[in-house]
């Protein structure tokens, strides 16, 4: 059956990356997708990450960061 | 405060004032409404035995009496908090009669999700939709009535800040408490709880029914987005950024590198040079190798500040998440998952971290598929190299050389990607992204020098720490005589074991126009850390100059005449084969440590064969072909 959630992970699958791209796909309302990322994130289905655009010189001796970094 | 809060008698034999609760996910305006209600009443305190505090007023209305409370802001009821736990633990109590749940008109969705779990709970409940001003002006319209039928809940529309709807809700709160006092709810029947999945189902099903957006005009953000992450003007967008962003460097850094060249070379350089005159080793120690070596990395400072602030500047913009969504898509088509972009553009900055940052990834053949392709992509530190190089033989056209190395990084790795997944490395399953777009925004002066500064920073401790370390030994294997009859630093250094070494390896080179011992052995003190490539030229050229001095500006003149005669005239050619070979060789030790304690020796040896071979055809190739066309 054609859940929500269903149609979200198909619209995953079928390549949207973004809330945008998810919400045209699938035709629910934004706050919709939203709703269901947040409760996959909480069932740990997904997970958060921040994108970090790069790292300091030298790998992580000198960075700050460091722990962050792999998860 | 609140002493009536542990009495479990059932409210309509009580004799006490009703207890009612503000409930709601944060920030939806559950405080602003208590106030509003409880006016002069409310009292603020710790909740008995926590830190959490806990708005409480007794108030009456309509000679009604009733103690309301204001809950601290809760997701869902599977609390992740001390403050959750609160609102969990009373929420569960039998003493408490009537929830007003506050829905944010603007935040329906989530909030909705809220209710359907707090229904399950089998207390009355009375529903306060806020914010219904906002979500108007956001093009979000909600049918109260639809939405009460759909809920089986009386919904009062209230604007606490402007105090619109207080006296409905106070009216319909008197009206539920009278209600229960006669029995006339029914609680005997309790809803079948529902999954999560039925949760969203049922939620869907309620704003498809009760809710209208009539802002379907894309504003222009999104707009923006629509061409900045589209497939083909994504890509293009991306590109055009990256080559503003190496061409500006490369120009705006030129006058700045001049000058500390000259600062190093006439100011620094010889009153050390006068000063150490009388011990030959310790001036060849200094001069040759440290003040040449770190000097000329020096020089890099500003090349390194503008590419940083730069950067910054488009991260706190906000265009790099558009970037990271182009980018996923290239990722898609070398069949990695989307969550393998993470590492990699790690990569960009340092391999080593990227190694590590593969455990995001669950599947372990991605890991591996990753973890190998990471070496392929273009870290600071070979940055330094290709604006040193492009410098030097391509001038104005240095910013269009380097971006062209940074495609042909990325063009490896997806094919090295690709090339595993279809050989070595087979089933790997997909694992999707999802990237978050944050607003668009003006960059702010204080992140974008703060977050430069960080990088700046490492920059220097690298120049500081490994790079003359590195240098300290290439001296030592350059002052240690293998043939001849010469003292400990005093060799010349055809006689010494860096010679040895630089010269049995450059032979490797011959086919590929660069086999030239200052850059064989450059290359070799490369796998301690990239900018040591620029470090090692230095020092062998300082080496190996008659008088044993060397002006650093002097450098770039001699890597030309010697390019020159190694490729027989054809230098851009070979200095093309020795950019391409720089980025696919093996980054450095640290980097193989980091593979070798993530996925074995075994995968980590195998990953530097490939890396050699790899870098090796591609130069060979690059310079043959080039050698016909230049």
């Amino acid at each position: 059956m054609s859940t929500p959630r269903n149609l979200v992970l198909a619209a995953y699958a079928s390549g949207a990356s973004t809330r945008r791209e998810i919400v045209e796909v699938t035709l629910l309302d934004p706050g919709i997708v939203d709703l269901i990322v947040d409760t996959m994130i909480h069932s740990g289905e997904m997970n958060r990450y921040v994108l970090q655009k790069d790292c300091e010189f030298g790998g992580c001796r000198g960075c700050p960061l460091s722990e962050e970094c792999a998860p | 405060m609140c002493s009536s809060c542990n009495q479990t008698e059932s409210p309509a034999t009580a004799l006490r004032a009703p207890l009612v609760a503000l409930v709601g996910r944060p920030n939806v305006g559950k405080s602003t409404l208590f106030s509003r209600i409880s006016g002069i009443h409310r009292k603020m305190g710790n909740w008995p035995a926590t830190t959490v505090e806990v708005g409480s007023a007794d108030i009456v209305v309509n000679e009604e009496e009733f103690r309301i409370l204001d809950l601290p802001g809760i997701s869902s009821l599977s609390p992740a908090s001390p403050d959750e736990k609160l609102t969990y633990d009373i929420l569960m109590q039998d003493n408490l009669d009537l929830i007003v749940a506050i829905v944010d008109a603007s935040n329906i969705a989530r909030c909705l999700h809220l209710l359907t779990q707090l229904k399950e709970l089998n207390k009355p409940i009375v529903v306060a939709l806020t914010m219904n001003d906002i979500a108007r002006k956001r093009g979000i319209h909600v049918d109260i009535e639809a939405l009460s039928r759909g809920l089986d809940l009386s919904v009062v529309e209230v604007l606490p800040r402007s105090r619109n709807g207080t006296a409905g809700l106070e009216k319909i709160l008197t009206q539920t408490l009278a209600q229960l006092k006669s029995h006339e709810i029914d609680r005997s029947a309790p809803p079948l709880p529902l999954d999560d999945d039925q949760r969203i189902s049922f939620v869907n099903d309620l704003i498809m029914s009760s809710v209208a957006r009539t802002s379907t005009r894309p504003t222009l953000s999104d707009r923006v987005d629509r061409f900045l992450t589209a497939p083909i003007s994504g890509v293009l967008t991306l590109l055009g950024v990256l080559w503003i962003v190496f061409q500006s460097t490369t120009t705006l850094a030129s006058p700045f590198q001049n000058w500390i060249s000259s600062i190093i070379s006439g100011v620094i350089t010889p009153p050390i040079e006068d000063v150490l005159i009388s011990t030959p080793w310790l001036k060849g120690l200094i001069v040759d190798g440290v003040i040449s070596g770190v000097g000329t990395l020096l020089t890099f400072l500003p090349v390194m500040s503008i590419m940083f602030l730069l950067l910054s500047l488009l991260e706190d913009s906000g265009y790099m998440a558009r970037a990271a969504v182009v980018s996923d898509r290239l990722m898609r088509f070398a069949g990695l998952p989307g969550k393998a972009l993470l590492p990699l553009i790690v990569g960009f900055g340092c391999n080593v971290p990227a190694v590590s940052a593969t455990r995001a990834l669950s599947d372990a053949r991605h890991r591996l598929i990753v973890g190998l392709s990471v070496p392929f992509t273009a870290c600071s530190a070979r940055l330094a190299v290709y604006i040193f190089v492009a410098g030097i033989f391509f001038g104005g056209n240095a910013g269009t050389v380097v971006f062209g190395m940074y495609v042909v990084s990325i063009t490896l790795v997806i094919l090295f990607s690709l090339f595993l997944r279809l050989t070595l490395i087979k089933g790997a399953t997909r694992e999707p992204l999802l990237i978050e777009l944050p607003p668009y925004r003006l960059p702010t002066t204080t992140f974008v020098f703060a977050d430069a500064w960080l990088r700046v920073r490492g920059f220097l401790k690298e120049v500081g720490g490994i790079v003359v370390i590195t240098v300290v030994a290439i001296w030592f294997l350059m002052a240690v005589p293998i043939s001849g009859d010469h003292q400990f630093a005093n060799t010349p250094v055809n006689e010494s074991a860096y010679g040895a070494i630089a010269k049995g390896i450059t032979p490797i080179f011959v086919l590929a126009g660069f086999d030239d011992w200052h850059t064989a052995g450059a290359l070799v003190t490369g796998f301690v850390a990239k900018e040591v490539v620029i470090s090692s030229w230095a020092q062998n050229y300082s080496v190996d100059s008659p008088n044993r001095q060397l002006i650093i500006s002097d450098l770039g003149i001699k890597l030309k005449q010697d390019f020159e005669r190694s490729s027989s005239g054809h230098s851009s050619a070979a200095v093309i084969a020795f950019l391409i070979f720089l980025t696919s060789y093996t980054p450095c030790v640290a980097t193989i440590a980091a593979q070798r304690r993530e996925f074995g020796l075994k995968w980590a040896l195998t990953g530097v064969a490939f890396q050699l071979a790899i870098a090796w055809l591609l130069a060979v190739a690059v310079f043959q072909i080039g050698r016909l066309l230049v």
